[in-house]
């Protein structure tokens, strides 16, 4: 058991920064869920149970993400202004040739159902093991391990990019049976408990 | 590779272009949000002290406790200090440059959220007079905000971003009458006179809201855009 420390967030901006952006496929709403994240985390101290700070983190984006939502749904839709379209050129990458597929990318990862994106953000963003990915997003590990691989998929043909055929363990395609908490965490029942499940005393 | 992701990504290594593709993805976060989170950081740090390695939950609770002793002292501390150097609790005013600080230096806590009740507004407020919501409007979204103590008063700023990484912060000072403010030339609108002074090449506005007084100001931030922007949230009171 550990205390969360301070000083090594700064460490992980950038990572989560692509997780946000992969969940929200907007930058602006990504620095939000960012910034909003470590508010939160920076609240009070955080005592970890022997976690790797990164799945930690995971814990409160994606509380703090569905928390968001939430919130989003109960207000009026706006249309993209110019601005909005002009902000979407990603300029903070080491590769400008790759600013506008990584836009793509993100957006396409971003239009999943939301436990599929959780799920691939989880593993293939932020790079957690199946493990603390599954007890971060409060599922089964065959659970995580199905959406993933229908999250995968369903991202690749919508990038047109060549696909391996279905079939193997994760190809069966039928996703496990949701845990009663991981259905109340959906439904908004769970979000703010997450936070205090496992934080702090 | 831990065997245990080895085993994992055997179970699940479906589309391992795409998997690549995401691996590859090297973009960093803004800068703004950088210094932001680094901002909350040394804020805490500040008040909470070093945080401890590997403790047991009785030395974390008894390490928190400490830390909220510190809080209380360092905040004192910083209270004084910054109230010292803003003016002093029975300071009348504040100098331009002094009013313009509180607006340039870097967000401490999260940014409020638009009002669900109130359009227009954030939710936060001083005094209950609010923050304006200006994202859908004009296109700057709120993205921190700090609490100050200037002249012996309670300031609080919200700071907004516009798409291209231009800050503007709005620091609404507590308390009434208003502390005045030295400053240049005044433009009205809408029958309030809005202060207009320069700290470098950085404008600063000065204005009354509610005998409240409300600075805005940000480096590259041109004086028209600033004034549009403190009009028009004071039309919308």
């Amino acid at each position: 058991m550990r205390t969360l420390d301070p000083e090594s967030l700064p460490e992980h901006v950038d990572r989560l920064y692509r997780a946000a952006w992969a969940l929200c496929g907007s930058r602006e709403d990504a620095e939000d869920l960012v910034q909003e994240t470590f508010a939160r985390v920076l609240s009070r101290p955080r005592v970890l149970h022997g976690d790797d700070d990164a799945y930690y983190l995971m814990r409160v984006l994606r509380n703090t993400f569905l928390t968001s939502l939430r919130t989003a749904s109960r207000r009026p839709a706006t249309v993209a202004t110019l601005e909005d379209v002009v902000a979407a050129d990603p300029r903070p990458t080491a590769r400008p040739d790759r600013a506008l597929e990584v836009q793509e990318v993100y957006s396409t990862v971003a239009e999943l159902p939301e436990d599929f994106r959780l799920a691939l953000v989880a593993v293939d963003v932020l790079g957690l093991s199946y493990r603390e990915a599954a007890r971060a997003l409060k599922v089964r590990e065959a659970t995580l391990t199905t959406r993933l691989f229908r999250a995968r998929k369903q991202v690749a043909r919508r990038l047109e990019l060549p696909e391996k055929p279905e079939g193997g363990a994760a190809g069966s395609d039928v996703e496990a049976a949701p845990e009663p908490e991981s259905a109340g965490a959906r439904e908004g029942k769970g979000a703010g408990g997450v936070l205090s499940g496992g934080e702090s005393p | 590779m831990r065997k245990t992701d080895e085993e994992e990504n055997l179970r699940a290594d479906g589309e391992p272009e795409l998997v690549e593709l995401l691996h590859s993805i090297d973009v960093r976060a803004p800068e703004g949000l950088h210094e932001r989170v680094q901002a909350m950081v040394d804020e805490r740090s500040r008040t909470a002290g070093p945080a401890g390695g590997h403790e047991t939950l009785r030395g974390a609770l008894y390490s928190m406790r400490l830390r909220l002793g510190a809080l209380v002292a360092a905040g004192a501390a910083l209270g004084a200090a910054l109230a010292l150097a803003l003016g002093g609790p029975g300071g009348a005013g504040l100098s331009l440059g002094e009013a313009a600080a509180l607006t340039l230096r870097p967000a401490t806590m999260a940014a409020p959220s638009e009002s669900q009740s109130q359009e227009g507004q954030l939710n936060a407020s001083v005094d209950g007079i609010p923050f304006p919501y200006w994202k859908d409007r004009f296109g700057w979204r709120s993205s921190g905000s700090r609490e100050d103590r200037a002249a012996g008063r309670r300031v609080r700023t919200v700071f907004y971003t516009d798409g291209h990484g231009h800050r503007i912060g709005y620091a609404i000072v507590s308390g009434t009458p208003a502390p005045t403010v030295s400053s240049g030339s005044v433009t009205w609108r809408g029958g309030t006179a809005y202060h207009v002074g320069e700290v470098g090449e950085t404008t600063v506005i000065t204005w009354q809201r509610g005998q409240h007084l409300c600075i805005v100001s940000g480096h590259g931030v041109d004086q028209q855009t600033l004034l549009a922007l403190a009009s028009w949230d004071d039309a919308g009171d």
